[in-house]
């Protein structure tokens, strides 16, 4: 009896034992639940169409806010963001980017490169895919070649900011075989810039016929053979900046491939382009769709106004007061010598913002907003923290002029940009407009500033020209000339981040460009300064790259 | 009733009677000798816990004579005479020797022996006598653990054990856990905590114990000793054994504590009139609301905290059980935090079939309410204006903020309105069962064990985040408008299962002993989490629970958010141990083990260790007063596993939306740079160590030094963009090396029966060194941030150089104007604007040169007291709360700190430099307690003891800021190491009275 019982008791161990064994599962093999990889994606045109999404990706962080390309423009002739005590202060970044003095670190910079290259990355990834999917004949090659087509022109897009702000970057095309630490063209910053030049001319030439023709919905927000013409007739608009050699008639070539088209056309009304809801425009190019629910990025509600703007909008959210417009470059509309026009009553550039006679030209009151603000009621605004040397009090009055770039500018110094409709009640950080990168008058003035470089008398550009300020409701020029015409573009083009651009095309009064001439609040800078600095982490990170000259 | 029965009945009555009267007799009149001549009896118990002692050896000096106490701890002993001396000895404590002088009646209590020399020690899967063990492993047990204001296992064994540890860089925050840290910095991956091991069941969680139900804390400090978990014992172990019921008579005990706290040390801050005078001195022209505010007085309030824990244990024969409940509220230190904390556990241990089979059950579950509050009111509390109005009353003019006061500028936010408008709610719960079944092969092998044992953890956590329309932070008011408010819920279950099986055998060959094991092990981690975020409330604030007020979610513009990720560890192991005349021991274990997180190629890693070991004193004749002598030398290597789930694949997720014919798509696109050849993390350490015992094992100690260099860190680095696509890519880069000498040292002062002194040190170096990175050039991280300061970075990690480097601009004065002047590359003195990276040096170290402890158990009588005195000697801290706020320019902005007093001829911006980095050496008393056992003869009481504690009661140091102790990580990065911020929770010094009662 004894006996059975241990028999049985020992094979309940073996029991033990057997579990031991039979359990021993050894699979490690890994699954993912709530990711996707590519063996489960491409495998419907659905899925090709929303992978090219990635392409676009980086252009929404870089235009809407001030992360990267938004946060530049502070160093241009028409906005900055002064110092109010603490406010803005951020460790002088801003200061620096206004005078000049940028340093590798700027987070502004960085960023403008990582995203840029985050859009390189990212089409040369889809690229490789496609190629991939397109030799194993996954997918046509009727409806591969427009993809690649369209991947390869947004690469080239993003060469062409790179190309605009950093000169010499690394090239890189292959996303399989890419160099872990890839180093730039050349070693030599003119000789590296020209290549990438020459890779951004190249392919967009090369995929011009492959592009998708149609604009409009189809293509809205996206590239197509009219964006890739624009870009290229900017491209030779700036030639002689980027390789030393004007390029003008390629310039009016391009311009007049999308003239011609008859797709785009001059709206009515300039304000009518940067509505909530600006889809309908006619004259908008190259858009980013931004959408407050799908697509957020454009913060301009939030950068550029006044704390007072919230209850004067019945905005459900706060404003950080960033963005302010240059009394410089507001002087360009009233100024009848610089813009001639209609003459009415508009604030002069003094503290108490004066009364006086000026040119009133309907752009003024879309791109900037300035004068007493008031909420809905039609009481004053007040701002509690106004401080106590604001010749208004208390009384929010946003003046055109701006008293310091720091350490205490006034909390109401300085016009605010405004330019897009502010949905009334906006509530959050994204706005409903689509960002116009490319419009179609900057296409007429690209037009007539290549005929005018060839020719100082050229009749078309001077009618080109007036054709635009003819829609802005002031008078036409009778002549052109460097102040006049960059002041035009400065008034039509505010806020679109070509600025930087034309500031390092035209010849500045001091022997370098206008971009090295002072202006308010900026001393004379060196012409090393026409090209941002690679970022310090990039140098850090990658032992083969090179600063460009000048930088530290 | 026969009766026969009532005769006997009345006989046992009648003994029984006579039993009571003599017990009377004896209660009343012990010393009487009347009772026997020769005869002695009494009682054993434990000095400390008042608990009997069954098993006690009772010796006559000098003869043979001898006996043991019974289950209930009581004896009888014939003595030749009552002038003789009695031996009591019992394993784990300290002997006692006693004249009986004329005495029949002896109770004594034990006093436990803190260095549990010859104990048991828990090792991974078993263990084994303190003398065999090879590598180097540290326990601490109830009677050594910190006592009074104890919040959570790892407060138990702070400073205890050289090498770790436990700093309370978290200040006095309720609501998160210490830092813990073994023999230095040694990985920078996700596991840089010891894997934590509870009664066999691999990563549980130390939140899921109460202080109160815990046995012993053993400690795996090298690799040999770690070795055997393989991929999770890179950072060490912490093995935990829970209290267990015994057989016997049933034990209850009630434990209790009341604890206040208030702030140890606060930074000052300038007053309301001394803001108005400093502005009018030095001609800044302050924002002056009339008021004078102390902000810090207005977000902090004296915290308490109170425990009640009751435990009962017992069992027959077969089956012991232990269950327990505890209940812990606290309040903390910043106004609106604090948690209550429920839990409670069983352990049932039960033998059967011939005490073959051996079952054991824990089960245990914990629920943890927090309110974690918003430490940023710390740092808003030393900047707003202090002559801003506090409270939220008469403020009609801040109708929109809650009647809070308000001020636009950018980063400020009153502090009183962080935490009042504002909700951070988390509420755990977790859960824990753990079954296992061990199976003696008696008959069919002598010596052979299986086990087998399966456990099931699970945790699921709610965050709730609330923010009022009145809230300024998080909610979006502003002075003029309301805000839109924000709720935002999180909710994650998170599990793992584990299934381990062993195989045990142990037999001896003449002198050697031989143990040899083999197992495999099976663990399944589950995560998922679900998420939603909504706004914008009208008309009115809903508060936290009802989301579907929300306008923003049919907006489109709310958050809906869910994932779910899973991953496995498989691994099979073997150990083998040799004892050879108790004089010479070998320990060696393998474990290869394979992670579903690897790519294809590197899933599987091996991980192995060796140990030597001898016992001198049974080779040489080292005299009466060395009772042990050890040496012991191990090499063991470790790993540690991939920080995540699929990190080493080609991952795409939605990448925002894109617009396709007027309609938006999801846009997908990779989620993270993907690394397919990401391998194991290798630790190997060496270790070589004595352990010695003397003068009656009066005086011991030990002493190790280690040098452990860890290869392949896993690192998210920075990489070129391009060619890739995000800037940092999670690789194996790099290697650490870490040395240092750890001793410890233990001496009875005093030892005799009512009165004993121990004292004893711990002491260890560190030293931890980048020997490869990535590549030859720095690494600037920690960035100084707002205000002003996000250029600046605080740490420099770069390869062949110590870990834990502070740096930045060194200050060497200022100039005629007031400017701050800097040293340049070339010595000459510059001021900021001019200043370079290349100027820039080390102007500290985060890191400690060496961490001590000092402890002092005293027991007098029925008295007993501690002192625990622990320090860490050698260390800076970057103290940028000065680093921002000390510098007057700031006061047109925000508040600055008193000393800025002593700055007024600084005239230039607040930047960060080596004037900011302090010494933070410090000594602290940790723990001062004073306890009192009632002498109480009742039987059915078996102790009572009052007691009273202080922990925090004062600290020695000449740092400035809040908390002198070292931080090992940053905003949980582990390489910036050092760096004080003005966000951080303040300490405590606590002051608690206990209660423990048995019965």
């Amino acid at each position: 009896m004894k006996n059975n019982n241990t028999k049985q008791f020992n094979y309940l161990g073996l029991l033990l034992l057997v579990m031991v064994f039979v359990a021993s599962c050894t699979d490690v093999s890994e699954t993912l639940r709530s990711e996707i990889t590519p063996d489960n994606f491409f495998e419907v045109d659905e899925h090709f169409v929303s992978s090219l999404g990635d392409a676009y990706g980086p252009l929404a962080s870089m235009y809407g806010s001030n992360v990267a390309l938004g946060g530049t423009m502070i160093a241009n002739d028409d906005m900055v963001i002064t110092q109010r005590g603490a406010d803005w202060e951020d460790g002088g970044i801003w200061i620096r980017l206004h005078q000049h003095e940028n340093r590798p670190d700027n987070v502004r910079t960085t960023n403008t490169w990582e995203l840029a290259f985050s859009g390189v990355s990212n089409s040369n990834r889809l690229l490789f895919q496609f190629e991939e999917l397109i030799a194993s004949g996954d997918i046509d090659a009727s409806l591969g070649t427009p993809f690649i087509a369209e991947l390869r022109g947004m690469r080239a897009f993003y060469y062409y900011l790179l190309l605009d702000n950093f000169g010499n970057v690394p090239i890189v095309t292959s996303f399989a075989d890419a160099a872990e630490n890839p180093s730039q063209p050349s070693s030599d910053f003119q000789e590296g810039r020209r290549q990438v030049y020459d890779f951004v001319e190249s392919e967009f030439l090369a995929i011009l016929d492959d592009l998708n023709e149609v604009s409009g919905t189809a293509t809205y927000g996206r590239m197509n053979k009219w964006v890739a013409h624009y870009t290229l007739a900017k491209l030779y608009l700036n030639s002689e900046v980027y390789i030393g050699e004007a390029k003008w008639a390629e310039t009016i070539q391009h311009t007049n491939a999308i003239i011609n088209s008859g797709n785009y056309s001059l709206m009515s009304n300039y304000a009518d382009n940067f509505l909530v809801d600006n889809t309908g425009s006619t004259e908008n190019i190259f858009v980013i769709p931004y959408d407050k629910s799908f697509l957020g990025g454009f913060n301009l509600h939030k950068m550029s106004f006044h704390p007072a703007a919230q209850n004067a909008l019945k905005l459900r959210t706060g404003s950080w007061s960033g963005y302010q417009v240059l009394t410089e470059h507001y002087a360009t509309y009233i100024n009848p010598d610089l813009n001639p026009g209609p003459q009415g009553t508009v604030y002069d550039v003094d503290p108490l913002a004066t009364e006086i006679q000026g040119t009133i030209d309907n752009r003024t009151d879309v791109n900037i907003w300035f004068g007493p603000i008031n909420n809905p009621d039609g009481s004053p605004a007040i701002d509690p923290q106004a401080q106590d040397s604001d010749p208004f009090g208390t009384r929010v009055f946003i003046t055109p002029h701006i008293r310091e770039l720091f350490p205490n500018d006034l909390r109401s110094s300085g016009g605010r940009v405004l330019k897009y409709e502010i949905e009334e009640g906006l509530s959050g950080n994204n706005m409903d407009n689509d960002y116009v990168i490319q419009r179609y008058s900057d296409v007429l003035l690209t037009k007539a500033e290549a005929l005018w470089r060839m020719n100082p008398s050229d009749g078309e550009a001077l009618q080109l020209v007036n054709e635009v300020r003819n829609r802005a409701g002031v008078n036409p020029y009778t002549v052109l000339n460097d102040d006049l015409l960059l002041a035009e573009r400065g008034r039509e083009t505010f806020f679109e981040m070509v600025r930087r651009q034309d500031l390092i095309r035209f010849d500045g009064k001091q022997g370098l460009t206008r971009w090295n001439d002072p202006w308010q609040f900026k001393p004379a800078s060196p012409s090393f300064r026409n090209v941002f600095p690679v970022p310090r982490s990039q140098l850090e990170a990658n032992p083969s790259l090179v600063q460009n000259p000048g930088y530290n | 009733m026969t009766t026969k029965n009532t005769i006997k009945y009345w006989k046992r009555l009648q003994k029984q009677a006579l039993t009571f009267v003599m017990g009377v007799f004896v209660f009343f009149a012990c010393y009487n000798t009347a009772v026997s001549q020769n005869t002695v009896t009494g009682s054993v118990i434990d000095a400390q816990t008042g608990e009997a002692l069954p098993g006690v050896n009772i010796v006559v000096e000098g003869t043979t004579i001898g006996t043991s106490t019974n289950l209930d701890g009581n004896y009888e002993i014939d003595v030749p005479s009552l002038d003789d001396t009695i031996i009591y000895t019992f394993v784990g404590y300290i002997s006692l020797t006693e004249a009986i002088n004329g005495r029949t009646q002896i109770d004594v209590a034990l006093l436990p022996d803190v260095r549990m020399l010859d104990d048991v020690v828990v090792i991974g899967y078993g263990t084994q006598e303190r003398q065999q063990i090879t590598g180097s492993v540290s326990s601490v047990s109830t009677e050594a653990f910190v006592t009074g204001n104890v919040e959570r296992a790892t407060d138990l064994i702070q400073g205890k054990i050289p090498g770790l540890v436990v700093s309370q860089s978290r200040g006095a925050d309720p609501n998160s856990p210490p830092e813990i840290r073994l023999r230095g910095v040694s990985t920078f991956g996700a596991q840089q905590s010891p894997l934590v091991v509870i009664d066999g069941v691999i990563g549980a969680s130390l939140e899921n114990i109460d202080p109160n139900d815990i046995q012993t804390i053993d400690v795996l400090k090298d690799a040999s000793a770690s070795a055997i978990y393989g991929t999770r014992g890179a950072a060490g172990v912490i093995q935990v054994t829970t209290k267990r019921g015994s057989t016997g008579q049933t034990n209850v005990s009630y434990n209790s504590t009341f604890t206040t706290t208030g702030v140890e040390n606060r930074i000052e801050t300038l007053s309301g009139d001394e803001w108005r005078q400093l502005g009018q001195e030095l001609g800044i022209a302050v924002v002056d609301f009339g008021s004078d505010t102390d902000w810090f007085e207005e977000i902090t309030q004296r915290g308490n905290n109170s425990v009640h824990s009751l435990a009962i244990s017992g069992g027959s024969e077969a089956t012991t059980y232990r269950v327990s409940g505890n209940y812990r509220t606290r309040k903390g230190l910043l106004q609106t935090t604090g948690n209550e904390v429920k839990s409670g556990r069983l352990n049932i241990n039960h033998r059967a079939l011939n005490e073959r089979l051996a079952l054991s059950i824990n089960l245990s579950a914990t629920t943890r309410e927090e309110d974690r509050g918003f430490p940023n009111a710390f740092d808003s509390a030393i900047t707003y204006n202090p002559t801003a109005p506090s409270g939220n009353d008469n403020l009609t003019d801040f109708f929109n903020t809650g009647g809070w006061h308000y001020t636009s500028t950018s980063g400020m936010t009153n502090p009183s309105a962080i935490l009042h408008e504002q909700t951070n709610q988390r509420e755990d719960r977790r859960l824990n069962a753990s079954l296992r079944g061990e199976y003696y092969f008696d008959e069919l092998l002598p010596g052979l064990t299986a086990s087998a044992q399966y456990s099931y953890e699970t945790l699921s956590r709610t965050d709730i985040l609330y923010a009022t329309r009145q809230g300024e932070s998080g909610g979006g008011a502003t002075q003029i408008t309301l805000g839109s408010g924000n709720i935002d819920r999180r909710y994650s279950d998170s599990s793992n299962e584990l299934f381990e099986s062993t195989l045990n055998y142990v037999t001896n060959l003449e002198r050697l002993d031989i143990e040899l094991l083999g197992g495999y092990s099976y663990q399944y981690f589950f995560n998922a989490f679900n998420r939603m975020q909504g706004s914008d409330f009208l008309p009115l604030d809903p508060g936290p629970a009802n989301i579907g007020l929300s306008q923003s979610i049919p907006e489109g513009r709310g958050i809906i958010q869910s994932n779910e990720s899973d991953n496995k560890l498989i691994g099979g192991f073997a150990r083998l141990s040799l004892n050879f005349d108790n004089t010479y021991f070998f320990n060696s274990s393998f474990r290869r083990e394979g992670s579903t997180r690897f790519g294809p190629g590197n899933k599987w890693g091996n991980f192995y260790s060796a140990g030597l070991g001898v016992e001198l004193t049974n080779i040489f004749d080292l005299g009466q007063d060395v009772n042990s002598l050890r040496f012991r030398t191990s090499y063991g290597v470790t790993g540690q596993d991939a920080p995540f789930s699929g990190i080493s694949q080609f991952r795409l997720t939605s990448a925002g939306s894109f617009l396709v014919d007027g309609n938006f798509l999801p846009a997908f696109g990779p989620n993270s740079n993907s690394n397919p050849d990401l391998k194991w993390e290798e630790s190997s350490e060496f270790n070589i160590g004595a352990e010695f015992s003397m003068l009656d094992n009066r005086l011991s100690g030990s002493f190790e030094y280690y040098n452990k260099t860890t290869a392949d860190l896993l690192f998210e680095r920075e990489v070129p963009v391009p060619p890739f696509i995000f800037p940092t890519r999670w690789e194996n880069i790099g290697e650490i090396e870490n040395k240092g000498f750890e001793f410890a040292i233990s001496y009875d002062v005093i030892r005799q029966q009512d009165r004993a002194w121990n004292t004893g040190i711990t002491f260890a170096t560190f030293e931890s060194v980048l020997t490869q990175f990535v590549d030859e050039g720095a690494r600037y991280l920690g960035n100084m941030g707002a205000p002003g300061q996000s250029t600046v970075t605080l740490v420099r990690v770069r390869e062949g150089e110590p870990l834990g480097q502070i740096w930045g601009a060194k200050f060497v004065g200022l100039d005629s104007n007031g400017r701050s002047l800097y040293e340049a590359e070339d010595g000459s003195s510059v001021t900021s604007d001019l200043l370079t990276r290349a100027d820039e040096q080390v102007i500290g170290n985060g890191l400690p040169d060496f961490t001590f402890g000092w402890d002092n158990r005293v027991n007098f009588k029925n008295w007993d007291f501690n002192l625990f005195i622990r320090g860490s000697i050698g260390h800076d801290v970057a103290n940028t709360p000065r680093g921002f706020y000390e510098n007057p320019a700031i006061i047109q902005s925000r508040n600055a700190l008193k000393s800025a007093l002593d700055h007024k001829d600084f005239t230039s911006q607040a930047l960060f430099n080596s004037y900011h980095v302090e010494d933070a050496s410090f000594a602290r008393i940790q723990n001062l307690s004073i306890g009192y056992t009632f002498p109480i003869n009742n039987p059915q009481i078996r102790r009572i003891r009052l007691y009273a504690s202080a922990n925090n009661l004062y600290t020695l140091t000449n740092y400035t800021g809040m908390n002198p102790d070292v931080r090992y990580s940053d905003r949980g990065n582990p390489l910036i190491i050092g760096i004080e911020r003005p966000e951080e929770w303040y300490t405590e010094r606590s002051f608690t009275i206990g209660l423990n009662l048995d019965f």
